[in-house]
């Protein structure tokens, strides 16, 4: 049998089955692989980095007992998102109440949840793309960052994230539309800020 | 409907173009977390699995102190009747 690190998901996701908890070697490094973008996105969901790591680890621990209902019919990668945005938005809802507010056709300045907080476009060093994205995604609102962040990130299908989120699919495309649009501005923004700060002498 | 709001293409399913499209910087976006999350990954498994081998252990080793009463009785019943 071939080394770990040279094992397709497939394979790693078989081993791990049939090894079960006596030798986890197969599912670490299926945790090795997929870490960064779980860590990221639970990152973007909760805006906690502590909160990230546990949530990361609870969805991994999901998934290690979950193998047997895993029937590889998905990727391993769109399996563990499954389990990953399930997993965030119960954490949002029992520590924040419900996440979003029902906003199919309204006016962005009569809502402030949904506007971009101000820091977003002032506290911007010399940063790197990495922390730029997560400083303006922090300054969006909920209701905005995470249907932008299923979408984009987790590559969710509109249908779904209605589903997940509980509202309608217009509501989700606004949601959408808006976000992406407050993100390319505030991204925009810090990008001009920060080559500025690069050239201050 | 305002204005704005986006529109399902011809075949119901919705255009990304229409609302603005995909922001390709949260396509790839990971963290760096180092070999930190496994440890804690392996260790979460290990307690879990612990813990259910003792609610095992809880539930099974009444009936098999019971089961092991019940033998050693009827073997003393039985060897008194040989006697």
């Amino acid at each position: 049998m071939s080394g770990i690190g040279q094992q397709t998901d497939d394979q790693l996701v078989e081993r791990a089955r049939t090894d079960g908890p006596s030798d986890t070697r197969a599912f670490e490094e299926l945790v090795r692989r997929h870490q960064g973008f779980v860590v990221a996105n639970c990152r973007v969901i909760t805006k906690s980095a502590v909160d990230a790591e546990d949530l990361a680890q609870d969805v991994f621990v999901k998934a290690f007992f979950g193998l047997k209902r895993f029937e590889g019919r998905a990727q391993f990668r769109t399996w563990l998102q499954r389990i990953k945005v399930n997993h965030c938005l119960n954490h949002l809802r029992t520590t924040k109440g419900a996440i979003m507010v029902d906003i199919d056709n309204l006016a962005q300045d009569d809502h402030p949840e949904m506007q971009t907080a101000p820091s977003a476009h002032v506290d911007v060093q010399a940063a790197s793309d990495r922390e730029r994205i997560l400083m303006v995604l922090d300054a969006m609102s909920d209701t905005l960052r995470i249907p932008l962040m299923l979408r984009d990130g987790d590559g969710q299908s509109y249908e779904e994230i209605a589903g997940h989120l509980g509202i309608g699919l217009s509501a989700v495309k606004m949601r959408i539309k808006r976000a992406r649009e407050e993100f390319r501005a505030a991204f925009a923004h810090t990008s001009v800020r920060s080559v500025t700060a690069d050239q201050a002498p | 409907m305002t204005p704005d709001t986006p529109q399902p293409d011809a075949a119901g399913s919705i255009n990304d173009a229409e609302t603005g499209g995909p922001v390709l910087e949260l396509q790839d976006l990971s963290l760096d977390v180092g070999d930190r999350l496994q440890r804690r990954v392996r260790g979460s498994i290990n307690r879990r699995v612990l813990a259910g081998e003792l609610v095992g252990l809880v539930w099974t080793a009444p009936l098999t102190i019971l089961l092991e009463f019940f033998q050693a009785a009827i073997e003393l019943f039985n060897g008194k009747r040989r006697n």
